[in-house]
This record gives structure tokens, sequence and C-alpha cells, in this order.
């Protein structure tokens, strides 16, 4: 049976591709000047589990052999590799397919840094909430 | 010690980590003396994106060297993400704070600043994934890990 992270990484991913998809599509709409945010905060958190859990869980890496200090921001930079990762495709998706009339990503400057203010938010919260999971399991034994 | 080691070794010198050191402090005067009109920073434009590759390089290398002596036992894959994924948070956080400063000091420079932010950002990792090829690639046995 596949442990909680996993199916929690699961029901997230699926929450924000669904939120991103309808907000796209016009169901929602992205004028919602938080819902952006939102996605943004769930999405350094994902990112944040997601290497936890390909980590210690996939790949079977025993938490101990990295300092708790380093679990914290391991995770927390892992997580704005991906969100930096993410504004550059957002900036190329502008350059290529936005003179041939696709809807923009990047708004403006503000949007970009709130983008990633927000990634790192939601990457501080799953990495601390994880090092205190963790840490509560590894004084247990 | 095999002969492609020695000279990598030889064009690798430990030294550049000082190096880095110190044209990161140079640069990191010169864009201050942007700031305060000391230098004309049309001059020194260059100098920001070369900082901020240096700032990656040292971050990342600075990072990788801390975790040497913490764990050996970590694959030399990544040792690499690990570099380039510090010099990200590093650009990040840097970025903000710049990007703060400009809002409330210059918000007529605000329209010109995405396509900067994001050059800046790539120089961040350019010097991160730098010092993740010196560890990974050229120089592992620095960090005395266990070989997978």
């Amino acid at each position: 049976m596949p442990d909680k992270i996993y199916l929690f990484l699961t029901a997230l991913l699926i929450l924000i591709l669904a939120t991103h998809a309808l907000a796209l599509g016009g169901f929602l709409s992205y004028g919602i000047w938080w819902l952006d945010l939102v996605l943004h905060f769930a999405g350094g958190t994902w990112l944040g589990v997601f290497v936890f859990w390909y980590l210690f869980r996939h790949k079977n890496y025993q938490v101990g052999i990295l300092p708790a200090s380093l679990l914290v921001v391991g995770l927390i930079s892992f997580a704005m590799f991906a969100g930096v990762l993410w504004e550059f495709f957002e900036f190329s998706w502008d350059y290529f397919a936005g003179p041939y009339g696709a809807i923009l990503a990047q708004r403006s400057l503000q949007d970009t840094m709130s983008d990633l203010l927000f990634d790192f938010l939601g990457a501080l919260v799953a990495a601390v909430f994880l090092f205190a999971l963790e840490f509560r399991v590894l004084k247990r034994y | 010690m095999p002969e492609s080691r020695r000279l990598r070794a030889r064009l690798v010198p430990e030294e550049h980590l000082d190096i880095g050191w110190i044209v990161l402090i140079l640069l990191l005067g010169a864009d201050a003396g942007g700031y305060v009109n000391w230098a004309n920073q049309h001059i020194f434009s260059y100098s920001d994106k070369t900082a901020n590759f240096c700032g990656g390089f040292v971050l990342a290398a600075s990072a990788v060297r801390y975790y040497e002596f913490r764990s050996k036992n970590i694959r030399l894959d990544l040792v690499f993400i690990f570099a380039l994924a510090f010099a990200s948070l590093g650009g990040v956080l840097h970025e903000l704070w710049q990007n703060w400063d400009y809002v409330y000091l210059k918000p007529d420079l605000l329209p010109f600043m995405l396509t900067d932010t994001l050059t800046d950002l790539i120089s961040v990792l350019a010097g991160g994934a730098l010092a993740g090829l010196y560890y990974a690639v050229w120089r592992p046995h620095k960090l005395n890990l266990k070989q997978h």
C-alpha cells in the first residue's frame, strides 16, 4: 500500500493541475488575484514534500545522513530550483508563443517575484513540518 | 594518481575557490560603486552578471564543502543537483531583496527588470552548475565520499 506521503503528493498534484487547468480554461479565473499565489504556495509545498519522498522513501536514504539544518535548507533549495526553472519556462512560453496570441504567463516583474516568494513560503512550511515529523520519529529511537 | 586526474588538478586548482571569493568581492564593490554613482553602471552591466555567476559558484561550492564533512554517503549526481539547488535558493533570495529595493527606490526601472532578474538567475545557476561539476565530476576525491 502506498505510504501517506505518496497519497498526499498525488492528491495535491491533481488539485493543483485541475485548478490550473480550470483557471486557464476560463472556468475559474486568474482574475482572482490570490489564486496564483495559492497555487504557487501549494506548488512549493508539493516540491518540498516530493523531494523528501524521493530521497527518503523512494531512494531509501536514511534521514540521519543529513544534519537537521541541511534537511530544511536542502528541501527549500530543491523547491526553489524547480520554481526558478518554472519561471524560465513561463518566460520562454511568453517569448515564443506570446506573439501567436497565447495567454501570457508572466504579467510583470512583481508577478514573478510574488510567484517565487510563495514558492519559498510553501517549501518552508513543508520543510519545517517534515523536519518536525522526522525529528520526533528519530528522537523516539 | 592517473594522468587525466593530474591534468585536471592542474587545470582547476583548489585556489579557484579563493579566486571566486576575491572576484565576487571586487565585483560587489564595483556594483556598490555604481549604486552611489562613483562608477557608471552601464560600464559595469556585465559585472552584474559576473557577480551573480561568482555568487552562485561561491555559494554552491561553500555549501558542498560544508556538506563534505557531515556525510560521506551520497551519490555524486545528487551533489551536482545540491549545488544547483543551493545556488537557486541564494539567487532567489537575493532577487527578492533586490527587486523589493527597486519597487521603492527605482520604480521607473521596473518594466525593464524582469529580463534582468531572469538573466541574473541564469548566471547564478550557471555558477552553481560549475561548482557542482567541479566537485561531482572534476574533483570528487575532494569530498571523500563513498563512491556508488
